[in-house]
């Protein structure tokens, strides 16, 4: 096993510079004034601009290695450069939006797994009847509905609607005077955890307030493959002999779901898991753009439409360490619950 | 019970009340004033940054204007919120803000000086003071004004200040002139210090209290470009930009302070994240491409604010700013008019139509002598499947375009109804300088059927042709005008093709850039309300626009508009004025330069609790200055 991390540790700066050039060069197939769009992303900005001026100062006519040989150099340097698309230097912006999605993330890796294991053991135990009908249907509609439909109408009715009991954004503009204060310590950037950690029940109330509508989508979306994940898995289980056995020593039936079958069950759902809440924290643009949540998501999407270079290396560096480690982590579990997998 | 009906009690109860919610949550409620003494717009731009100097966006000077003052203003008019009329404003007049008196002729701060030259004299307003307690001095204003002159950015706005106070056009064009070579890295320490000594330095003085601006020549817009909400005239405290890391005013460090960054990296300037102004709200925190907040000068000059704060903040979604608005956390918002029936009628919200607007957004320009080598937009470049180079070259065919446009379904269709024709380029409602003796082009298929036959000698109508009209992906307006054009000239000849396709917003702008758009569609807002800001991105051989329409209009504007241009800006003669741009405009419509499409109206929505937002259309989203706002109802 150690032997095996070792060896996809060792890939790993190769796999991530691969991606990195291939990014890197994609972009300067573009001519030199697709690329100045970067800077110029309105007609606003041609004011008084002269393109060519432009396109030498900012070294848009070096050759490729040449660019990408300063890039590299002043990433070595731990320099990002400037972001663009968010008007802020790079490793600022990272650090501005990676909390943002990590905490979104956190707090919809729970209901996601289990309300997905809960709906899915529902399904199988009553199955083909009408809860199981109803429960799949339930999830199904949340893996058709578009996370910005989903989205905006819990926000209808519970913001806009009678209630506001869950807004927007990710504080209320007293917990953001609060959070901003210099009392308060910002451990995390993380709203909740931050809020924890300064004993401060009033801003996380109202951060959780906030949280709550954004996990509920990110969530019900998601269930559906949870739920027949589960679902199939628990119906294949229930069918095992010692399952039957369980049943014939007159265990109680929740007994012989919740302890016997459905931890046997689990193994896929876990795996599958594990992947989901990775790239939860990339960052999910929809659902950040309607909760009016800043995160990495909406940032990596402005950056692309803008071809804004520097953001965007960043941001695939981050998803190739991300994702490398994710298959990495699902491997090791792979093993782990399963004793027939190994790698050496 | 057992456990299979216990979840599935469990499980049908949740689905009950999640049902019910949506039904009680379809509901309506009493409005009530939230926050009411923090005003909270919601917008959807960015930022740049905080220095007033190198700020030359709309959503950098939404914060900028409210922090920072300039010595004089316009005069605005107070609208409540369940008025509808936009007050009284100009954009011609003024008012004094930190000049305590607004020089004219008639008081003698605007004279001639023997060599011909034009002074202007600002009297300092006393007992001002910075966020920070500094008192405003003279030379404050001074400074500000040379900053922004010796920082010029590449794209900045500096330009503004440059070319009347100092002749040039930016400072490295001024510098390598002085020294006599080509290049601005070919100059020396002592060639930059000289230049500053000789242009930059005597052209603002101080004198007791008085701050003098120096024109050699006659500069007509300068008090536009000097008037609040023209941040790069924005006054700041010399002491603190100094502490701050800035430039400490002298003639031999200036070129350290210049182009920070090198224009793209706004942190580069220490100014990037701070604030401090003599305005009416200071900056209490600003998260780029979030929010900025704002907290009541108590000790400013005039009365405090009514408002304690003011929250800025930026919501990129529509959806979610309309819930925003009719939930009552926010006051204001940016509506994009395609929705605008989502948010009439609703209660508590009142949406105020017909705001008068300064802009040409969009316009359709054509290329004259468009490129045709290696470009796909032209077909083979030759009539039949194609367009040759010079194919609106010939007047007709510019003419017939713009009678083959249906200008009131235009109106309907992507203005909602609010909307208005107008001539270009100079804006409707930029008074007393627009043409309105000028008949407008009209739709008439006739006519345009009749300038095709005769148009490159019958040649075009024999042959037909067939081009593409690109648009930028996501411009909804600028598709529907060219599904116009399209399906008009179509109509008139089945030879005639013209295609539309989208492209993203990069290569629309490379091909603009390379002349290869036979037609493209682009629009300018004011920097300052003066034809001059736009008959030259429109006119001039050099402009921003109409240096892409190719040789033949480059020719054309060397000819007959770059000497009106020049003509017009010599004279602070309102009447000589009116006429060269009078005379300007009934060129544009005789060569038939563009295709002047009817513009949006002014539009802003707010809760109907918001009272005195003021009205100037040079206010960008026509709200942005927060100052004499209340909220409450009457």
């Amino acid at each position: 096993m150690i032997s095996y991390i070792t060896r996809r540790m060792l890939v790993l700066p190769f796999v991530i510079l691969g991606v990195l050039l291939i990014v890197f060069g994609m972009i300067q197939f573009l001519s030199v004034n697709q690329r100045l769009s970067t800077y110029i992303s309105s007609p606003a900005e041609l004011k008084n601009t002269d393109l060519e001026v432009l396109a030498e100062e900012y070294g848009l006519n070096d050759p490729i290695w040449t660019r990408f040989g300063r890039w590299i150099s002043d990433v070595v340097q731990f320099n990002f450069g400037w972001s663009e698309s968010a008007k802020m230097p790079t490793k600022k912006a990272f650090t501005t939006f990676f909390p943002v999605s990590l905490e979104l993330a956190i707090w919809s890796a729970l209901p996601i797994v289990l309300g997905g294991i809960w709906l899915g053991t529902l399904a199988a135990v009553n199955h083909n009847n009408v809860i199981d009908h109803i429960a799949r249907l339930f999830a199904i509609v949340g893996w058709s509905l578009p996370s910005f439909v989903a989205g905006l109408l819990l926000l209808m009715v519970f913001y806009g609607g009678v209630v506001s009991w869950f807004p927007p954004g990710r504080l209320g503009f007293e917990a953001k005077q609060i959070v901003n204060s210099a009392q308060f310590v910002r451990y995390t950037h993380m709203n909740t955890i931050d809020a924890i950690l300064n004993g401060n029940w009033f801003v996380f109330v109202n951060a959780v307030r906030h949280i709550i509508l954004p996990a509920i989508v990110m969530s019900y979306v998601r269930w559906a493959m949870l739920l027949r994940i589960m679902r199939s898995s628990l119906l294949e289980t229930l069918r095992k002999d010692y399952v039957q056995t369980a049943r014939a020593k007159g265990q109680k039936e929740g007994v012989v779901i919740k302890k016997h079958a459905r931890r046997n069950a689990l193994i896929p759902v876990v795996t599958v898991a594990g992947i989901y809440i990775a790239f939860l924290i990339n960052g999910l643009v929809v659902t950040e753009t309607i909760f009016d949540w800043h995160g990495l998501g909406r940032w990596a999407v402005n950056a692309a439409q803008q071809f804004d270079t520097s953001s965007l290396m960043l941001f695939v560096l981050f998803n190739g360490v991300l994702l490398v480690f994710a298959n990495l982590a699902v491997d090791i579990m792979y093993a782990y619950l399963d004793p027939r997998v190994t790698y050496d | 019970m057992n456990y299979r009906w216990k979840n599935g009690l469990i499980f049908a109860l949740s689905l009950t009340l999640i049902v019910s919610l949506v039904v009680v949550g379809l509901g309506q409620d009493e409005p009530e004033i939230q926050n009411p003494n923090t005003l909270t717009a919601v917008a959807t731009g960015t930022a740049n940054t905080l220095d007033p100097s190198y700020a030359y966006d709309t959503a950098s000077g939404n914060i900028i204007t409210n922090v920072y003052e300039n010595l004089i203003r316009y005069p605005y008019g107070v609208v409540d919120g369940d008025e509808k009329k936009p007050g009284d404003y100009s954009v011609s007049k003024y008012e004094p803000m930190l000049a305590s008196k607004v020089p004219s002729q008639e008081n003698g701060l605007i004279r001639k000086t023997p060599d011909g030259g034009i002074i202007y004299e600002f009297p300092i307003r006393e007992g001002v003071t910075f966020h920070n307690g500094n008192e405003l001095t003279p030379e404050d204003v001074e400074y500000s004004l040379e900053r922004t002159m010796i920082q010029d950015r590449s794209g900045g706005p500096s330009w503004m200040l440059l070319e009347p106070l100092t002749g040039y056009g930016s400072i490295t064009s001024l510098v390598t002139t002085v020294a006599g070579v080509e290049e601005y890295s070919e100059t020396t320490s002592a060639d930059r210090t000289a230049a500053f000594k000789a242009f930059i330095d005597p052209a603002v003085e101080v004198k007791g209290q008085s701050v003098i601006l120096k024109l050699n020549d006659p500069y007509p817009p300068l008090m536009n470009i000097l008037a609040h909400s023209s941040y790069w005239s924005s006054v700041m405290d010399k002491q603190w930009v100094a502490e701050q890391g800035g430039w400490p005013g002298t003639a031999e460090t200036w070129p350290e302070y210049h182009n920070p960054g090198g224009g793209s990296a706004a942190e580069e300037s220490p100014l990037y994240d701070k604030a401090n102004g003599t305005g009416p709200f200071k900056l209490d925190r600003w998260e780029p491409g979030q929010e900025a907040v704002f907290s009541r000068y108590e000790d400013y000059w005039r009365e405090p604010a009514e408002l304690e704060s003011f929250v800025l903040q930026k919501t990129q979604e529509w959806g979610t700013r309309r819930l925003s608005l009719v939930n009552g956390e926010a006051d204001i918002v940016y509506m994009p008019l395609q929705y605008i029936d989502q948010v009439q009628g609703a209660k508590g919200v009142t949406v105020q139509t017909g705001l008068p607007t300064i802009q040409m957004n969009p316009a359709a320009f054509f290329t004259q002598d468009v490129k045709t080598e290696n470009n796909e937009y032209v077909g083979s470049g030759s009539w039949g499947d194609g367009i040759p180079s010079n194919f609106f070259n010939d007047v007709k065919v510019r003419k017939a375009f713009n009678y083959a446009f249906q200008y009131d379904a235009f109106i309907e269709q992507v203005l909602q109804g609010y909307g208005y024709k107008t001539n270009g380029p100079v804006p409707k409602n930029m008074q007393p300088y627009y043409n309105d003796e000028l008949e407008m082009y009209s739709y008439d298929l006739d006519k345009a059927e009749e300038l095709l036959k005769e148009a490159h000698d019958g040649e075009l109508w024999a042959k037909g042709f067939e081009f593409t009209i690109l648009y930028n992906s996501g411009n909804e307006s600028r598709k529907t005008a060219a599904d116009i054009f399209e399906a008009n000239i179509e109509k008139l000849n089945d030879k005639f093709e013209i295609n539309v396709r989208s492209v993203d917003w990069s290569t629309y702008l490379d091909m603009m850039v390379q002349e290869k758009t036979p037609l493209f569609l682009i629009g300018w807002i004011a920097d300052f309300p003066d034809p001059h800001n736009f008959v030259t991105p429109f006119m001039a051989s050099d402009g921003t626009f109409s240096g892409w329409q190719g040789q033949g209009m480059k020719e054309l504007a060397t000819e007959k508009y770059d000497p009106l241009i020049e003509e017009a800006m010599a004279t602070v003669d309102e009447q000589e004025r009116k006429e060269i741009y009078y005379e300007l405009q009934r060129l544009a419509k005789e060569d038939a330069v563009d295709v002047w499409l009817p513009q949006a109206q002014g539009i802003r929505v707010m809760r109907n609790w918001v009272q005195n937002a003021p009205f100037n259309p040079m206010y960008s989203d026509s709200w942005s200055y927060v100052y004499p706002i209340s909220k409450g109802y009457e």
